[in-house]
């Protein structure tokens, strides 16, 4: 038995030298304009579709028997490269990919992205080019890749203007999202009205809402992979924009021809100071958000690279006005900085892994001063973590996954420092340090059967360490591709996925005070399973992707709050905290169109999602608050000319839930000594909003081309173009006859914007 | 002319941003309140028991969204005439009506660890309620003082008591209250809200987290004055009347009222609201010029 064992292990490990006579075309795939990395482009044999992808950090390896090919490279926007090679050694090329010049020029080619996506194992993903995302019209002229994701389907928004998440029926601290492997707890500046991503500085956006590989975990619904433009390796580069709330300057450029690149981006709102110039120098409204993204990357060898991202972004409150005290100045500030060392390596030409290290650090301060009292409440979550990750590309047919992280969450929630008066009501208190450390051990397979099934299996095992608790959890995947035809397939996916940290927040508004905490021993860890069925097609006609999935979601060891909870300053929290599941089922369809003149999608939800905690709505099964039955969004960019382009966005959902004040009584109070008028309510979430829908335009005047000048790109839109309310808040209000009535209010109507972006 | 120059960007975003308007509201039909019967109970130490008997009525009313009840509309609310019976060990007291929505018996023997079931209808609309609940033992303090500190500027008053635990689970109600010295109880203004009220603090125990039988702690009360006259009352109250009070706690917090988050309150009244609740309180009353 221990002979035939050995003999087995022998084998097994080298089957990848004995899979016949087999050698490997490798490299990495770039924009011969910046020398970025492309993310999912594609090598592939010329008349076939046998290939492979790019990973993240633009690699590709492609093993095949001894023998003459013609090997293509193609990538969406691009031009393909056609080589012909003979492969009687491992070779290593590095296609650097041209913009497409003439869209209308049709390339014959077997494989593009779309087949691709139609090939995969892959499901619920969604990539949306940065350029396809600039152009979207979003409120106030400022594109935000968060407000752009929203308008997919299965992805529902919060409240107007909010940049709330709420995927297949999930919470909104559902969500993981990772900027270059770095999670980025707030995403989200002025109470949620922008995210934190500056568009200049990205290069990649992936939203995963199911069929999870199993190199993610840690959260229930959604995985968002940001990652960061490397810095332009060939010429030195300046972008930036001027709107209306903020603007920005992106510079990069070459340290070291082909071996080093850096960019640093900055982004500053200022309608603090334009109110401050027209108001005569008064400080009207003290408030302003900044950013700043820094990447470098060093070329170390051929097998080698290292990259240094950095990202450090506040919100900024400082008011202070005159009182009967004394001046009274506070305020607040909340951010995120991160910080990601990454190393490449090459093993062989088959064997690529990554080690990051992560830093990520959010922080709120909350501080008010008056002669005599001042008072500072203080917030922070420290990640400080390493993951590994290595892909085997066994062959065309077989791509292995796997590795490992481990992430040591420090959280210090409400430190308070108070003197003066107040502080006989309000104690400085150290505040609680609680450490949990987070750790997983994940591998995936995909592996391709024959010329119909392709599978991926895969599971991922984590656990999280805390001061008086222990959890794991194995966490399955699976999905399977069947190849109906060359352009369409069905699919089948099933994942499980656990949290090990929630967000403590009792008020629908996102508010500084919203903190994270880890799991105990008495709050356990919140678990997801999810089925999934999809069919996928490429519609060659009209150079689309048609996309329809149905999921069927469990929610497990859900976290809610009491009624009435106070979770303000409160370090007993934990008494606030109830436990039940949810629901979450739909179907969801998505037609998308990213190339030629006119690009855009349809998307289209129906859905459902319930929850049922015991001490909630008297036990009763209820509704999630953001259960919107419909949900569609039409989104389009035509280009007339090379000079002018024009989008549009129309968006229409059945409103959100709410719980509507219903009735009153009169009760006395327990002492008997007066009587109080408490509310009776109708059921949890159980009133309807009005459907919302609005459209937003842009219009994209380039200005002409000059040698030696500026390239310069006019906006010009408007959000909310007929000036519909979004409901976002209900409130009772008077009628003309004196009786009253519930009414739902929106928080912004037509706003036109103008924005200048240029590039030299 | 250079200082115009500078004005006019910001005055063009200004005027950008001005143009942006504001939405029309969008009106939303919700279906109508319908009323129900409210509860709520009163035994005093003795044999008399007191049920107070209203309608509920819809927040849309603009007796609701005013500053004060006009009178009419406490007819409308207040429930007169109502039958209202209180049955215990085969017995069946009717209550009578003191005065509209006041229902009184004065000889309902009142038994530890009896049920009592409630029946009531409005001849009015016709609506029925029913409720029960169980007399549990009273549980007197085994201590309880104040404890006054005067200050030039302020009086603090400090309570400390004991009591004794009963056996199996427990949940307790303890009420302080502040008689203003030199004014009386006006019982035309209890209806009026926003009306000066007496100052009360009320405290919920419950036994889970108490360490011994015998439970002792003090309470601090402020804002009182060095010849009011305070009362402290323990009542020994059932599961449900303390969710009721939690509830009640909770929904007038402060955080609560800046976050509007609804709160719900648990009733033990079938097709009703309110709490029908039968405990004893033991009272003790400190006229605090005499400590």
């Amino acid at each position: 038995m221990k002979k035939f064992s050995f003999y087995f292990l022998f084998l097994t490990i080298c089957s990848i030298k004995i899979y016949g006579q087999q050698f490997t075309i490798s490299g990495y795939i770039a924009d011969s304009t910046n020398g970025e990395s492309a993310i999912g482009a594609l090598a592939f044999i010329k008349g076939t579709t046998q290939g492979t992808s790019t990973n993240v950090y633009g690699f590709y390896s492609l093993s095949l028997p001894a023998g003459e090919y013609e090997i293509c490279f193609n990538y969406l926007g691009f031009e393909p490269i056609i080589k012909k090679i003979k492969l009687d050694k491992n070779i290593v090329i590095n296609p650097k990919l041209s913009p497409v010049k003439n869209e209308l020029t049709e390339v014959v080619i077997t494989a593009d992205e779309q087949l691709q996506q139609v090939k995969s194992t892959q499901m619920g993903v969604i990539r949306i080019p940065i350029e396809q995302i600039k152009n979207i019209p979003t409120i106030g002229g400022e594109t935000d890749i968060i407000k752009v994701m929203q308008l997919m389907p299965g992805v529902k928004r919060g409240g107007e203007g909010q940049n709330g998440m709420f995927v297949r029926g999930g919470s909104g601290d559902d969500n993981l999202i990772l900027l270059d492997e770095a999670v980025v707890y707030n995403v989200s500046h002025l109470f949620g009205f922008f995210s934190v991503f500056n568009n200049d500085a990205l290069k990649d956006v992936t939203l995963i809402k199911g069929g999870f590989p199993s190199k993610y975990g840690g959260r229930l619904s959604s995985v968002m992979d940001i990652r960061m433009k490397d810095g332009d390796q060939e010429h030195w580069r300046v972008d930036g924009g001027i709107g209306l709330l903020s603007s920005r300057l992106t510079i990069q450029g070459p340290l070291k021809k082909d071996k080093m690149s850096f960019l640093l981006a900055g982004r500053r709102s200022y309608i603090d100071k334009v109110f401050k110039m027209a108001y005569g120098g008064k400080n009207v409204l003290p408030y302003y958000f900044y950013d700043i993204n820094m990447k470098v990357n060093y070329k170390i060898s051929n097998k080698d690279r290292l990259y240094f991202s950095y990202y450090d972004g506040d919100d900024i409150l400082a008011a202070s006005a005159p009182s009967d005290s004394g001046i009274f100045e506070g305020g607040f500030k909340l951010g995120n900085t991160t910080f990601t060392t990454r190393w490449n390596h090459i093993f062989d030409s088959r064997i690529f892994s990554n080690t990051s290290l992560v830093y990520t650090k959010f922080r709120y301060d909350v501080e008010a001063n008056i002669p005599g009292n001042s008072f500072l409440v203080r917030s922070n979550i420290k990640d400080i973590g390493i993951k590994e990750d290595v892909e085997i590309f066994e062959s065309p047919e077989s791509h292995i996954t796997c590795g490992y992280s481990f992430v040591s969450h420090g959280f210090r929630p409400n430190v308070v420092n108070t003197s003066g008066e107040i502080s006989e009501y309000l104690r400085s208190q150290q505040g609680k340090l609680i450490t949990t450390n987070e750790s997983g051990i994940y591998f995936g397979h995909e592996r391709t059967l024959d010329s119909l099934f392709k599978i991926y299996y895969g599971f991922r095992t984590s656990s999280l360490s805390g001061d008086s608790c222990h959890y794991w959890g194995f966490e399955p995947r699976f999905s399977l591709n069947y190849a109906l035809s060359e352009t369409q397939s069905l699919k089948f996916g099933y994942s499980r996925m656990k949290q090990y940290m929630h967000l403590v927040s009792s008020s629908s508004i996102a508010l500084p005070t919203d903190l994270w905490y880890p799991v105990t021993k008495n709050v356990k860890p919140q678990s997801s399973d999810q089925l999934a069925v999809g069919y996928v097609q490429k519609i060659k006609k009209i150079k689309s992707l048609l996309t329809v999935e149905a999921y069927y979601k469990w929610l497990n060891n859900l976290i809610e709050y009491k009624e009435g909870a106070v979770l303000l300053l409160n370090n007993n929290y934990e008494n606030e905290l109830i436990r039940g599941k949810g629901a979450a089922y739909g179907l969801e369809f998505f037609l998308q169109k990213s190339t030629g003149k006119f690009t855009g999608w349809v998307g289209y939800t129906l859905s459902w999602a319930t929850r049922k905690f015991d001490k909630l709505n008297y036990g009763e099964k209820y509704f999630a608050k953001y259960d919107k039955r419909h949900d569609l969004s039409l989104v389009g960019t035509y280009e007339f000319t090379k000079r002018f382009s024009f989008s549009a966005v129309w968006i229409f959902s059945t409103g959100q839930r709410f719980t509507a004040l219903k009735g009153n009584f009169f009760m006395p109070n327990s002492a008997l000594s007066n009587v109080d008028v408490l509310n009776i309510y109708s059921g949890k979430n159980a009133i309807v909003l009005p459907p919302s829908h609005r459209m937003d335009i842009n219009f994209i005047l380039k200005t002409k081309k000059r040698k030696y000048w500026v390239e310069g790109e006019w906006n010009f839109g408007a959000y909310n173009l007929y000036n519909r309310a979004q409901p976002y808040k209900v409130e009772i209000v008077a009628n003309d006859n004196g009786t009253y009535k519930y009414q739902a209010k929106g928080l912004f109507g037509f706003i036109p914007s103008v924005a200048y972006n240029f590039k030299f | 002319m250079k200082k115009n120059k500078y004005i006019f960007p910001p005055l063009t975003v200004l005027c950008l941003l001005l143009s942006a308007c504001l939405p029309k509201p969008i009106d939303i039909e919700i279906e109508g309140h319908r009323p129900t019967l409210v509860v709520s109970s009163q035994i005093i130490p003795g044999q008399t028991m007191i049920v107070a008997l209203t309608r509920s009525f819809s927040a849309l009313s603009n007796s609701t969204q005013g500053d004060t009840v006009a009178s009419n509309f406490l007819d409308n609310v207040l429930v007169s005439d109502a039958l209202v019976t209180v049955s215990y060990l085969g017995e069946t007291d009717t209550l009578y009506m003191l005065t509209s929505g006041i229902y009184i018996s004065t000889n309902t023997l009142q038994y530890s660890y009896g049920t009592y079931s409630l029946y009531a209808k409005d001849p009015a609309t016709g609506m029925e309620i029913t409720a029960e609940s169980s007399l549990l033992p009273k549980v007197p303090f085994d201590t309880v003082y104040p404890v006054i500190t005067r200050n030039p500027g302020d009086t603090t008053v400090r309570v400390e008591f004991e009591f004794s635990d009963l056996p199996e689970k427990n949940w307790y109600a303890i009420n302080y209250y502040v008689k203003r010295s030199g004014t009386g109880f006006d019982i035309n203004r209890i209806f009026s809200v926003g009306s000066n009220k007496v100052l009360t603090e009320l405290e919920l125990l419950s036994d889970l987290t108490f360490d011994d039988n015998v439970y002792s702690n003090e309470t601090q009360l402020s804002g009182i004055g060095p010849t009011d006259t305070i009362a402290v009352a323990i009542a020994n109250i059932s599961e449900g009347y303390y969710q009721f009070l939690t509830a009640y706690k909770r929904a007038g917090g402060l955080f609560n009222q800046i976050t509007g988050e609804p709160v719900n309150y648990p009733s033990n009244v079938i097709k009703g609201h309110g709490y029908f609740n039968t405990h004893y309180p033991d009272i003790k009353v400190f006229d605090l010029h005499n400590y």
